[in-house]
């Protein structure tokens, strides 16, 4: 098992800790309104209706879930991937939306709120997206770094990797 | 291997709070099916045509005391909307002077408008909002938009003002008849704000909705077709 240095840790832990409380922000402001977010996702004329319900309720509790234990530093590795995932999607969306020129008045990205780009997706939403996506690779790669429950679980290894319980060690 | 086993775990976790989530919450309404039928229009009777037997849909002459423009009243005691109060010159105005054309010689048969209409099923429909018969609702969710010019008589009801529990909703759902036709518009063409409104009140029991598909960009490059502007509907 690789011993990362401690300002790669210390960068590790700030990725952890921003991007899950933005997802699990984001996941609160969908929370206050689901509606709305179903609205969001029909615009972007990508889902058929049924999944549209199904995203509108699945989205923010997947978000949720992975936020907290990325700020908890919890499962953080995976929880890290699922943020790829999650991350990966909306790029999509955003750049299709873009590319197909539909018309989506809001992002929805935030809620209402918008967080630092508002209005129809756009580039300002690609690149917010694209830096909390590297973000997420981050964690992914090197694991919850400073402070997280894993390391008091499972080591400095956050759990997933080898020399983790059950991965033997290199 | 642990980490796509997590993942896949977390994503199970969240799929049963959506399912449990899903399942408290209050239906959503994603598209909302066709308009009921709707009750018959009644033309006022400076505007109706000459002698015949009344069909459904066709322009009758009102009954007594029916299209007051009285003040609203509580939509428990009433059978028709309040009709929108008009303005004075001083204040925000029609800009378009033009009035509204009585009906042309194609029929309408409002009783078989469909969830979309176009220009002339819509001007033909503006003609009945001063008797409080139809209500236009202009969906767009930029209140400056709304203020730059909107058809006379609609009044601005956004879905995002239902979803922010807006005062003017509460108003609407207490003055206006869930049994009474509405007509509801966006900017036209690809915006989803007329169908989100339109299930927003299809929710709340209004199921007389039509949408005016091409909206407010089409609507102003018609001739003769009013446009007020100002935030008074």
């Amino acid at each position: 098992m690789r011993q990362h240095k401690p300002s790669v840790r210390g960068l590790a832990m700030v990725c952890r800790v921003v991007v899950g409380g933005l997802m699990a922000y984001a996941a609160y402001l969908k929370f206050q309104g689901i509606p709305a977010f179903a609205d969001g996702i029909k615009a972007f004329k990508i889902l058929p209706d049924h999944l549209v319900y199904v995203s509108a309720f699945a989205f923010p509790w997947i978000e949720a879930i992975a936020g907290v234990l990325l700020v908890l530093g919890l499962w953080t590795r995976g929880a890290a991937l699922v943020c790829v995932g999650l991350l990966g999607a909306f790029l999509f969306a955003i750049i299709s939306v873009m590319v197909r020129g539909v018309v989506v008045t809001e992002c929805s990205c935030f809620g209402k709120t918008g967080f630092l780009c508002s209005g129809p997706p756009s580039w300002c939403h690609v690149a917010q997206d694209v830096i909390l996506l590297s973000m997420s690779l981050v964690v992914c790669v090197v694991g919850c770094g400073f402070g997280g429950v894993d390391r008091v679980l499972y080591g400095r290894s956050g759990g997933s990797g080898p020399g983790a319980a059950g991965v033997p060690a290199a | 291997m642990l980490m796509p086993m997590r993942a896949l775990a977390i994503v199970g976790l969240g799929l049963t709070g959506a399912l449990v989530h899903s399942w408290v919450h209050a239906p959503l309404t994603l598209r909302a099916p066709e308009p009921d039928v709707g009750k018959p229009l009644e033309l006022p009777p400076q505007q109706t045509p000459g002698d015949g037997p009344a069909q459904a849909g066709d322009i009758r002459e009102p009954e007594p005391g029916r299209g007051s423009k009285a003040v609203p009243e509580p939509r428990e005691t009433q059978g028709q909307n309040p009709a929108p109060e008009r303005t004075t010159p001083d204040e925000p105005r029609v800009t378009d002077q033009a009035p509204v054309q009585p009906p042309s010689p194609r029929a309408f048969d409002v009783l078989t408008f469909g969830k979309f209409i176009d220009f002339d099923q819509t001007k033909y429909l503006l003609q009945f909002v001063d008797s409080g018969q139809v209500t236009f609702i202009d969906a767009r969710h930029d209140q400056a938009a709304y203020e730059a010019g909107h058809i006379p008589g609609a009044i601005r009801l956004s879905a995002d003002m239902f979803d922010n529990a807006d005062a003017k909703v509460d108003e609407f759902i207490n003055f206006y008849d869930p049994s009474a036709r509405y007509v509801i518009y966006c900017t036209g063409g690809d915006c989803d704000e007329s169908e989100n409104t339109r299930n927003r009140l299809y929710e709340r029991g209004y199921t007389v909705t039509h949408i005016y598909k091409n909206g407010w960009d089409e609507w102003v490059t018609k001739a003769g077709a009013p446009v007020m502007t100002g935030d008074q509907p």
